[in-house]
């Protein structure tokens, strides 16, 4: 271990800032190495067809050997092919803040007959691009000469960051351009070897090469590219954490000192270290108190069940207790200058608390009533699909508070201002958690919540007139994750902008559409489901031909497209969470026209039952008015997860679905 | 985003966060005496008020310019939060911010005072490689909510390029006084010019001068408007000394001294060395004619990395741009610099050429009454042609005869054309003494014509199957190539299928074929599809399907039902024929009626035809360049609705 590993891990988020910000790459010696005649006259790239431009080698050497400072070289050749790797590697901005030196830049063009062209020191820039208060950023930014398809781009740079380690670094092994070969060297601190964890690859490792360095490499690597709906690319882009044992100081007094060894090669021993770490904060929110006793002892006196007396704390915690964290009015100012919480009672006695705080009330209370408590640190299924072997804890957060009911674990988030009690926030949910107590922790997989819990419910009562123009009123009532989405996307909103959202919603859909008379409901209400209720009238909504009017009964999926428009797929699809849409639709029909023809699109779903549409179309002669329902589901069995192989059959049943959603019905002028 | 732009991003925001410091002093008396005003009540989306904003400049015996600035918001909105930022423009080399200074009035009257540690100092455009312009800040954003009042304090010196200055009396928001007073010393004299309002005719004391209006309404963000530039009152001042003496280069009589003062700052930089010659030699070498050697030598500048190195900008480097033998060796540049590289190769081509000032962003920002450089913020080129050269974009200029205009920065508009942008402004010709200001040409219609054919075969199950050919014209053709060239294959073959899937679902893309004919102001797309169940089958006996498959691009929707301000439409043209082969045993039973409307700013038609058991829809659209005024918002608004229902309008064939 380093002896100045604080002063290391503070610089570290120097580090991660810079790269991020630059592209990297590094050189061994301050010439430039051969190009082969074969890189110079290449005219397609090797490892992707239709790439813009491709690195022939992408290389960082790392080397934390000493005790003041890292230092990183990088040396990088991309071949240009279009216009646009032109326009990608044109210029360069190499941020740097104090601490960090940039040293020995160059760069170069060499043109396919082998001409070279490197920029001068005069072309190369440093600019101050922000400084405030004692925070300064500045950048070498220079311009890349005479580039164009065809050329070979090459800089390197040298990067030293003083009182800096490597240990929690991440290393990509994925670009957002193909690379021929991409390799890191690194050498890490006191001639140890490598420690690190890969991730979503296994074929590289570290090998020892020369002067104490290791290497790991990868060569023919595509390039990274998003496609909607995947998994986090955190789960999908190969890339590596650099690790190492950490000591750390949880207690001192003047007779004892405890701390932690934070060993990664070891899941036990890390979480079990993690765990100690985070006992306190346990110690904390049980501490026993009478007030905090007394009051869950009143809360629940009307319950009689363990779910009813658990139920009530929670709607205390989310109602009674001003939940600092999601109080729009609040300022910046206002929220520094919020009080410093010493302890739980203080949240009970001022009624008010940060989200955090408002989650550790409710555990003392139930824990005050002799449930058994613990904190619940979860994954996070929007940033990574976590598990307990990637020892690395920036990967789980405090998420919620497991009680133990019976033999069950139950989570309670009642911070979570605007969530329903029994369900976590989507990313929370079917994940792993470490129950963290006072003495021990366990692991155990949050529930996901069913199609049963998220759903939409859609209601429209609408006249069709002659012209084809629709016009009518709509309610919608959303509860679970999408109400949860909802709410928190536009609590802190005014009024007036909720409104222009839902506006801006609707007319994304219909552009034609004229809204009026909106009102929204339960917004900020934690326990009411979200509603919203407008007057429409979309001119033209129906189709004249003739004697027939074409009216596509399903308003609330008009002008959707489809879910998925690619042909091909590389990464899985990936869903957030199950949810389900309940629709209910009555359009009076306008006098002289009736049903032509009763074709309903009828059922579909698929064999697993993961999902299900059903539609049902019906008419009211007598008034003159058709019916639609709809029921849809997806996500059933907790399937979210869809390998690419099976896209294919995925995006038919969408495309399916989406037909059947956009059927339309004939009216015939009697 | 660039790395560096994203960079600047999370830095202001988590920077703002921790640097804010504060004490609760008292405000300066301006901001409690506009504090209390008390302004209307305005519709609810209108996020604040600016209950006061002036701007008291004094050009002083050094010769430099101090603007006192002050200016008080009253926040009526959550969103109107982010208008709580105080910022100050600077150059490094020759101007400073002596001073800047915010205050938070809450709505209980306390006061919050930013200090000078809460001041973010930052890049002004942070993709310049180099740029002395600089950007001194204070941003409260976090700190108001609706209710409270922000003010700032700004004090600027500098040292003014020209003895002019601009002054826009708001931004989009409602102002209750706006005012803007200038100082001259003894023996000088100032005068200035309205626009977008009525004359706004100041208030003179010897060399004190106070322009100043009340009551601004708010400017709602309205499509297809002209810019908040061209719609808010703003002057143009100008001063002097009486006599005339010290003003040269600084102020200018007319627009023949401008030209002048535009070769000036150009015509030095045309340098033409061996290796420029040589490239432009090499450039032309299998040109034939005039047409041809000016679209080579056009087409190679276009190709230049467009990279911009803003220093000594004081000095009117701003509007000089940099030797052209330079701008070759390293193979990039910003517009002024492409502009007069081509220059100086036109000139070793025997072709002459003049630079033009323009400005970028909307055509009728340019006023001729404004005799001022200032107004321009792009460089481009006008060529002198014979009469052998005869493309859209040449003008007959009185003194100068034909000249082509051509921007030498756009790389999607090749020589012949000019984008739509720049097309119709007012322009500078520099050309000395015969030069001046010039309106720019306007393309026709036909010029930017999108013309599409759609052959496809139907079946009896209602699938379809087959080819989308579109020729893109103009700059209808700008598009189809800066999106073939900025986006990536991967993400040029999705853009397709999404444009495909959008109008027939679970469309099957087959070949996508483009062909780029950049020279020819064409751009031609080919796409090979099909999709099943296009057509509705009802009942076994009915297919209904709609003719219109995919979208015209660039579809415009004005559905507000009020406006405020003017329509301003472009130049273009579509026509598309769509023929639909019917499967056997199927009639058409019924058929959408023809449209035809004719407005004077566009018309359309649309056309249903039946022959040989083909279905042929044809439509077409037409705009001119016109600006629509408000009071006839509707008939706009009426004839796109119109258009949306034509498209919609489906076809029912029969089987037999």
């Amino acid at each position: 271990m380093s002896l100045n590993f604080k002063k290391r891990f503070i610089a570290l988020s120097l580090l991660a800032l810079v790269l991020v910000c630059s592209p990297s790459a590094f050189a061994q010696d301050k010439n430039w190495r051969e190009i082969s005649p074969a890189e110079l006259q290449a005219k397609t790239p090797r490892v992707e067809p239709d790439a813009d431009a491709e690195a022939i080698f992408w290389e960082v050497r790392i080397d934390d050997s000493a005790d003041s400072e890292l230092a990183m070289k990088h040396y990088v050749r991309v071949k240009i092919f279009t216009e646009r790797g032109r326009e990608k590697y044109s210029k360069f901005d190499i941020p740097f803040m104090r601490g960090i030196k940039i040293k020995d830049i160059a760069a170069r063009i060499v043109k396919s007959d082998g001409t070279a062209v490197e920029i001068g020191k005069q072309d190369i820039f440093e600019r101050e691009i922000i400084k405030a208060n004692k925070v300064k950023i500045k950048a070498k930014s220079f311009a890349v000469p005479n580039i164009e398809p065809g050329v070979i781009v090459e800089y390197r740079y040298r990067e030293v960051i003083e009182d800096a380690g490597a240990r929690g670094m991440s290393l990509t092994f994925q670009r957002d351009i193909p690379v021929q070969t991409l390799s890191y060297y690194y050498k890490p601190y006191s001639k140890r070897e490598p420690n690190y964890q890969s991730y979503n690859f296994t074929d590289t490792k570290f090998i020892k090469d020369e002067k104490g360095f290791y290497l790991a490499q990868r060569t023919n690597v595509p390039s990274f590219k998003e496609e909607p709906r995947m998994p986090p690319s955190d789960t999908v882009r190969p890339w590596m954490l650099l690790q190492g044992a950490s000591l750390n100081l949880i207690d001192a007094s003047a007779f004892s000192i405890s701390y932690t060894i934070k060993d990664p090669s070891s899941p036990t021993r890390y979480w079990g270290a993690v765990s100690a770490e985070n006992a306190a904060l346990v110690k904390f929110m049980n501490k026993s108190d009478k007030e905090i006793k007394k009051a869950a002892a009143d809360i629940t006196a009307s319950a009689s069940t363990p779910e009813e007396k658990l139920l009530k704390l929670y709607e205390f915690c989310q109602t009674q207790i001003r939940n600092t964290s999601f109080d729009a009015s609040l300022t910046d100012e206002e929220r520094a200058k919020l009080p410093k919480i010493k302890s739980l009672d203080e949240v009970l006695k001022n009624k008010s608390g940060s989200a955090q705080f408002v989650d550790m009330l409710f555990g003392a209370m139930a824990n005050s009533l002799g449930f058994e408590t613990k904190i619940a640190f979860t994954g996070n299924r929007n940033k990574m699909f976590f598990d307990p072997n990637m020892t690395n804890d920036a990967f789980i957060h405090p998420a919620a508070i497991a009680v133990k009911v019976g033999e069950d674990w139950k989570f309670y988030k009642p911070g979570m201002k605007f969530l329903t009690a029994g369900m976590l926030v989507w990313y929370e949910e079917d994940v792993w958690a470490m129950l963290v107590g006072e003495k021990n922790y366990n692991w155990v997989r949050t529930p996901l919540s069913g199609t049963d819990k998220t759903v939409a419910k859609r209601t429209g009562r609408f006249k069709l007139l002659e012209d084809g123009t629709l016009e009518g009123t709509v309610e919608v009532e959303y509860v679970g994750q999408v109400g949860l989405d909802y709410k928190m996307n536009n609590f802190d909103e005014s009024v007036t902008q909720r409104e222009e959202n839902l506006k801006n919603e609707i007319k994304a859909r219909m552009s034609t559409a004229e809204v009026s008379e909106i009102q929204i409901e339960n917004i900020v209400e934690p326990q009411k489901p979200l509603s919203y209720r407008f007057k429409v009238r979309v001119p033209n909504y129906a189709q004249k031909t003739g004697k027939r009017l074409f009216l596509q009964p399903g308003f609330f999926e008009y002008g959707e497209g489809a879910m998925f428009s690619t042909a091909t797929r590389k990464y899985d699809v990936y869903f957030n969470y199950p949810w389900a849409e309940t629709d209910d639709v009555e359009i009076e029909l306008p006098k002289g026209f009736s049903l032509d023809n009763a074709d309903a699109p009828g059922s579909l779903t698929d064999p697993q039952k993961i999902s299900s549409l059903n539609i049902k179309i019906g008419v009211d002669k007598a008034a003159n008015v058709i019916t639609y329902q709809r029921k849809f589901h997806f996500g059933g069995g907790g399937n979210l997860l869809f390998p690419s192989a099976s896209y294919q059959a995925l995006k038919g049943l969408f495309d399916a679905f989406h037909k059947a959603d956009t059927h339309t019905i004939t009216l015939k002028q009697n | 985003m660039t790395q560096i732009s994203q960079l600047l991003f999370v830095l202001l925001v988590t920077i703002s966060l921790f640097t804010t410091v504060f004490a609760d002093d008292g405000a300066p008396n301006w901001l409690k005496q506009a504090a209390a005003i008390q302004p209307p009540i305005y519709a609810k989306d209108v996020p604040g008020v600016v209950l006061h904003d002036s701007n008291d400049v004094t050009l002083d015996a050094q010769g430099n310019l101090v603007t006192v600035e002050h200016h008080a918001i009253k926040i009526l909105t959550r969103e109107g939060r982010e208008y709580a930022v105080a910022q100050a423009l600077y150059l490094t080399s020759s101007s400073r911010v002596r001073e800047i200074s915010a205050w938070v009035i809450r709505p209980d009257g306390s006061v919050k005072e930013y200090d000078k540690k809460s001041v973010l100092d930052r890049v002004s455009d942070p993709d310049d490689i180099y740029d002395e312009y600089r950007v001194k800040a204070i941003n409260a954003t976090g700190d108001v909510d609706a209710g409270f009042i922000f003010g700032y304090s700004v004090i600027t010196e500098k040292k003014p390029l020209f003895y002019q200055d601009n002054h826009f009396f708001q931004s989009d928001l409602p102002v209750m006084q706006s005012r803007y007073s200038l100082s001259v010393p003894a023996g000088w004299k100032a005068s200035s010019i309205t626009f977008n309002h009525a004359e706004i005719k100041p208030q003179t004391n010897d060399t004190s001068y106070v322009w100043e209006l009340r009551n601004l309404p708010f400017i709602r963000d309205e499509p297809l408007s002209p810019s908040i530039r061209n719609i808010v009152p703003r002057i143009a001042v100008k001063f002097a000394p009486a006599n005339g003496a010290q003003a040269e280069g600084r102020s200018f009589p007319d627009w023949t001294a401008v030209s002048r003062w535009e070769n000036s700052m150009s015509d030095p930089s045309v340098i033409v060395d061996d290796a420029v010659a040589a490239k432009a030699r090499e450039l032309t070498a299998g040109a034939k004619t005039e047409l041809e050697k000016i679209r080579a030598v056009g087409s190679y500048v276009q190709g230049l990395q467009y990279i911009s190195i803003d220093i000594g900008v004081a000095q009117g480097n701003g509007y000089r741009p940099r030797p052209s033998n330079l701008v070759l060796s390293r193979g990039y540049g910003d517009c002024k610099d492409k502009a007069n590289l081509m220059r100086a190769m036109l000139r070793v081509l025997k072709i002459e050429s003049y630079p033009v000032g323009i400005y970028s962003g909307d055509p009728n920002f340019v006023r001729e009454e404004w005799v001022s450089p200032s107004q321009f913020n792009h460089a481009i080129i006008a060529v002198k042609v014979s009469d052998e050269t005869v493309v859209p974009t040449v003008l007959n200029h009185p003194k100068l005869g034909r000249l082509l205009i051509f921007d030498a920065t756009d790389p999607f508009t090749p020589v012949g054309d000019l984008p739509d942008y720049l097309q119709g402004s007012l322009a500078l010709i520099g050309a000395g003494d015969n030069g001046g200001l010039a309106r720019m040409p306007v393309t026709l219609p036909e010029t930017n014509l999108l013309e599409r054919n759609v052959e496809v075969s139907l079946t009896d199950d209602g699938s379809i199957k087959g080819i989308i050919k579109e020729v893109a014209n103009g700059q209808e053709s700008t598009v189809f190539r800066a999106q073939r060239r900025l986006l990536s294959s991967d993400d040029y073959k999705k853009l397709i299928e999404n444009w495909l899937t959008r109008g027939a679902t679970g469309a099957q893309l087959g070949k996508i074929m483009p062909n780029d004919k950049k020279e020819a102001a064409r751009f031609d797309l080919d796409v090979e599809f099909s999709a099943p169940r296009y057509a509705q089958l009802m009942q076994n006996r009915l297919l209904v399907f709609k003719p219109a498959i995919v979208g015209r691009r660039g579809g415009v929707f004005l559905t507000e039902a009020k406006r405020d301000q003017p329509v301003m439409l472009d130049s273009n043209s579509m026509k598309e024929t769509v023929t639909f082969n019917l499967p056997p045993g199927f009639v058409v039973d019924e058929m959408p009626d023809a449209v035809n409307l004719e407005m004077p700013f566009g018309k359309y038609t649309t056309k249903y035809e039946v022959k040989d058991n083909k279905l042929v829809f044809t439509r077409s659209l037409t705009t001119n360049r016109t600006t629509v005024p408000v009071e006839k918002y509707n008939s706009v608004k009426d004839f796109y609705t119109k258009i949306m229902a034509a498209e919609q309008a489906p076809v029912v064939l029969l089987k037999k």
